[in-house]
């Protein structure tokens, strides 16, 4: 193995919008509900992340391991927070414009 | 801590003309204990998220680059814009410079120093850079707008710097002010495989109540897997 990299996450205590950090932020979109850092490969001019990259996909995997296993840390010591470190489907849906609430009422 | 001279950023290029004058000084004072935040990368402003701004000189030459630097000086030399500044401004190498900042005693200024330092140095107690600049457009209301434009997000994951202050040194007043105050490091209980342990430290903005809970943890780098521009660095290092 080589050498150790530093792995962060950071979850806001009110929902606001979410970036990818490589020490400083890139200009990548993101809808995480939170922000990560890693030593990501950006591209030349450090704006976004290289596409079909091994390493930036071995980072990622490795930032959803910390997220799940503090995602359920926090449901055990702050339930009513845990909520806020997860991305739930329906919002990825909504935010992509596909979400259309749908409410009936039998009767 | 201690305090830097940013002599002039047209440095290189008044080399040429006259020698300079100072017509604008600025002053920009961080909580940083090492430089290695400072220097290591570059964020641009993003266009579609005003809030999206982020820290470092290289916005500033994008925009401004005839007049704040020339190319020649150190534009070139991304992704170390400050680095590179220094280098091209001062003539001194990365290794004397940094060395300067982190051998320095804590709240001690560097002999010869000008009221100005003694005054960074030992009422504020922070690490400066005074910028003294030639160009009228980079006044210290250009400064104070810079500084109110980008996020406090944007120092969540440095490790030396956690607080900016733009101080107008004749005044004696803080102008501008961006900082998050960083909360004891805990260990909470989080299992993951392979990792021996995750620090989660709270990071609150000191001017309003948004806060953020930062967990860190360190993971085996796979050997063959490296950064692009470090398998340059390597193959080019062979050659």
């Amino acid at each position: 193995m080589g050498e150790m990299v530093r792995l962060q996450i950071a979850i806001p205590r009110r929902p606001e919008r979410s970036r990818i950090f490589v020490g400083l932020p890139l200009e990548e979109e993101s809808d995480l509900p939170f922000s990560v850092s890693a030593p990501f490969d950006p591209n030349v001019d450090r704006t976004h992340l290289r596409d079909h990259n091994k390493l930036n996909e071995w980072l990622i995997a490795r930032i959803g391991d910390l997220a799940s296993a503090v995602a359920v840390a926090r449901f055990e010591e702050q339930p009513r927070q845990g909520w806020w470190a997860f991305t739930l489907m329906w919002q990825r849906w909504r935010s992509a414009g596909l979400f259309i609430p749908v409410v009936s009422r039998a009767g | 801590m201690s305090v830097a001279d940013l002599a002039s950023p047209h440095g290189a290029a008044s080399r040429n003309s006259q020698a300079p004058t100072c017509a604008q000084s600025a002053h920009l004072v961080s909580r940083s204990h090492t430089m290695s935040d400072l220097t290591s990368s570059h964020v641009a402003r993003s266009t579609a998220a005003p809030q999206a701004a982020g820290l470092g000189l290289k916005p500033l030459v994008r925009r401004f680059r005839p007049s704040f630097a020339t190319r020649k000086s150190w534009v070139q030399i991304p992704p170390a814009p400050l680095n590179a500044l220094i280098r091209a401004i001062l003539g001194r190498s990365k290794r004397r410079w940094l060395s300067t900042i982190g051998d320095a005693p804590r709240h001690r200024c560097p002999t010869g120093s000008t009221a100005e330092h003694l005054y960074l140095c030992e009422v504020l107690r922070r690490t400066g850079f005074v910028l003294r600049l030639e160009d009228p457009r980079f006044d210290l209301k250009f400064f104070k707008e810079w500084i109110a434009g980008w996020d406090v997000s944007s120092l969540l994951f440095l490790r030396g710097l956690q607080h900016v202050q733009l101080v107008d040194l004749d005044k004696r007043q803080v102008v501008g002010d961006r900082g998050v105050s960083v909360s004891k490091p805990k260990r909470p209980t989080v299992s993951i495989p392979n990792v021996t342990e995750v620090e989660q430290v709270t990071l609150t903005d000191v001017a309003s109540t948004r806060a953020w809970t930062r967990y860190t943890t360190r993971y085996p780098r796979p050997r063959q897997m490296r950064a692009t521009h470090k398998r340059w660095a390597k193959w080019f290092a062979y050659k």
